[in-house]
């Protein structure tokens, strides 16, 4: 039960009438950590995000989570087992109230509607939202927006949350304050996270691992440090005149 | 205006306040009893009427999102249910209504299922579709229906418009009580989740189907009820009385005036039934077909300048206030 690795993705393939969008990726991701997963457009990340939630089922390949093959497993038992996501256009439910909202999440796991709306406070005050928990999501502004959908996939008690471009437009503040709390969350809650991202310093000061993808297939596993020099990475994908030190910014 | 220093809990009240008003406004109104007044009646049944199915309606097409267009299949089941079972095979009327919801649950399973596998306006399509198979069995079913001359039901098994007038106002009273609890309970909240975002909905764990099955079931039982109380009073059932688009698409319009998926939307938006009976007693007999024509202009009008009805329009302005007001 108590396994090193929180997720274990063994030989996974996604062929689309012809098109292979995953072929054969392999990793895993240890139970706490913050590990990135970066690659140019069309590299196959949203599919592999989609697959390990259950939007779309493997051609090939297994997904351990938490020691158990939840390959065949619906996107409602996997998030009952913790597995949780926050989509790349913050989109939410936009007529409801920020508390009904995250109390969506809530339901996941609770049936009474007082101990959901007491989940979904909690979480609400974790994000540092509960002065606008009664407004409605479409009456946020986008960092706001992002912070709710955070909140509400929190609600659920993810063990592991993947997070796609969740830092996509934020202004440096913001990104420095997300990054905040995704640490903090990280580090009080013991949740461990997976960050779909093209702002590389987020994944360059966040993340102990990161997985490139390039054209469907892993082009290189490690730590920013070894991404950010290697050769390979740097053609496909960072360009060849990257700085790396650039963008330890906001190093936690 | 004066309600612009109070607050959201006082405006509330106030809100809650009104409806009590009106309420009892209705409830004595037959009191006084007037040559106008028993015309009032019959006018405030009528709106009363689509008042309680606009908000039947409400409960799968506007919480649940699942935009029917056939909903007088379920108030012609419901009416059906009533007329043929009193009148044909001499049953209490309790069992008719548990027989004609039994008959609309089941029929609104089938809808409801069929709403997880086609969206928007193919749903639509299919609702329309079943209405219209339910509307040529009742007419050619004479065996059972008695076909397009209609079944009669017999003076003890119909309800004078006295009667039915505290009837349909008992009616509102609870299915406005029923929605409200709909909408607060997790089948709401589930409901609503899964309309705005079923991508994300899926992802926080809900499984949409069997809250878009017990919003449809809840809904069509309603609305069965309601067909039923219909055959009632009017003492009479005619397959293009009951299964009939105008019924379908008054229900919804009236909802989409007042404001779809908003507690009190279908109060709001019963304006236009009093408008197109008003319309239609002045004029009607001089000018056929005026009450279609403003029916029509009220429509364009809303979907011009109030797309989502008028409780959102009066949701936004009390929030612009607040925020100006501090």
């Amino acid at each position: 039960m108590a396994d090193a690795d929180i997720l274990k993705v063994e030989g996974l393939t996604k062929v689309f009438a012809g098109l292979t969008a995953n072929e054969d990726i392999t990793f895993s991701v240890a139970r706490g950590a913050i590990s990135g997963l970066i690659g140019p457009n069309g590299a196959g990340k949203s599919t592999l995000f989609k697959t390990l939630l259950g939007v779309h089922r493997p051609t090939r390949g297994r997904i351990l989570l938490d020691g158990r093959d939840i390959t065949a497993d619906s996107q409602q038992q996997r998030c009952r087992q913790g597995l949780c996501c926050t989509f790349q256009i913050a989109e939410s439910f936009h007529d409801l109230s920020i508390l009904e909202a995250v109390m969506v999440g809530a339901y996941s796991r609770l049936s009474r509607r007082a101990e959901a709306r007491a989940a979904a406070r909690e979480a609400i005050a974790a994000v540092g939202l509960s002065d606008w928990e009664d407004l409605r999501y479409s009456e946020l502004n986008a960092f706001l927006r992002k912070k709710a959908e955070l909140a509400t996939a929190l609600a659920t008690k993810p063990q592991l949350l993947l997070l796609d471009e969740l830092f996509a437009g934020c202004s440096h503040q913001e990104i420095a304050e997300l990054i905040s709390l995704i640490d903090g969350l990280n580090r009080r809650e013991g949740i461990t996270f997976i960050i779909v991202e093209h702002v590389l310093h987020v994944i360059m000061s966040l993340c102990a691992k990161v997985i490139v993808l390039e054209s469907g297939r892993i082009l290189e596993v490690g730590s920013p440090r070894e991404i950010s020099t290697s050769p390979a990475v740097l053609t496909a994908y960072l360009g060849e005149d990257y700085d790396a030190d650039e963008h330890q910014k906001f190093g936690r | 205006m004066s309600f612009r220093f109070l607050s959201p809990a006082a405006l509330r009240t106030t809100g809650y306040a009104g409806v009590a008003a009106l309420v009892a406004a209705v409830a004595i109104l037959p009191f006084f009893p007037s040559p106008s007044v028993t015309y009032a009646m019959g006018l405030i049944l009528q709106i009363m009427l689509f008042v309680y199915l606009a908000q039947a309606w409400n409960i799968a097409g506007g919480f649940a999102g699942l935009f029917s267009l056939g909903h007088s299949a379920f108030f012609g089941l419901g009416a059906y249910s009533y007329a043929i079972g009193v009148a044909k095979y001499g049953l209490d009327p309790t069992i008719c209504f548990l027989i004609g919801s039994v008959l609309a649950a089941g029929l609104g399973v089938v809808t409801a299922v069929i709403s997880t596998r086609l969206s928007g306006m193919f749903f639509a399509m299919v609702t329309l579709g079943l209405n219209e198979i339910l509307l040529n069995l009742a007419s050619q079913l004479t065996w059972l229906t008695n076909g397009d001359a209609g079944t009669y039901l017999r003076k003890q098994f119909t309800v004078s418009a006295g009667t039915a007038y505290y009837l349909f106002l008992a009616l509102c009273i609870a299915i406005f009580v029923l929605a409200a609890l709909v909408r607060h309970s997790k089948l709401g909240t589930m409901c609503v989740a899964v309309k705005e975002n079923e991508a994300f909905a899926r992802a926080l764990g809900v499984n949409p189907a069997p809250w878009k099955i017990a919003a449809v079931v809840i809904s069509a039982i309603a609305t069965a009820i309601g067909g039923g109380f219909f055959a009632m009073y009017q003492g009479i059932v005619m397959p293009t009385m009951v299964f009939t688009f105008s019924i379908s698409i008054k229900m919804l319009i009236v909802t989409m005036i007042g404001g779809v998926g908003t507690l009190w939307g279908p109060l709001v938006g019963a304006f236009l039934v009093l408008f197109d009976e008003l319309v239609r007693a002045s004029l009607g007999a001089t000018f056929g077909g005026v009450s279609l024509i403003a029916y029509g202009a009220i429509l364009v009008f809303s979907a011009l300048f109030l797309p989502k009805g008028i409780m959102e329009a009066v949701r936004r302005h009390l929030l612009d206030r607040s925020a100006r007001h501090g």
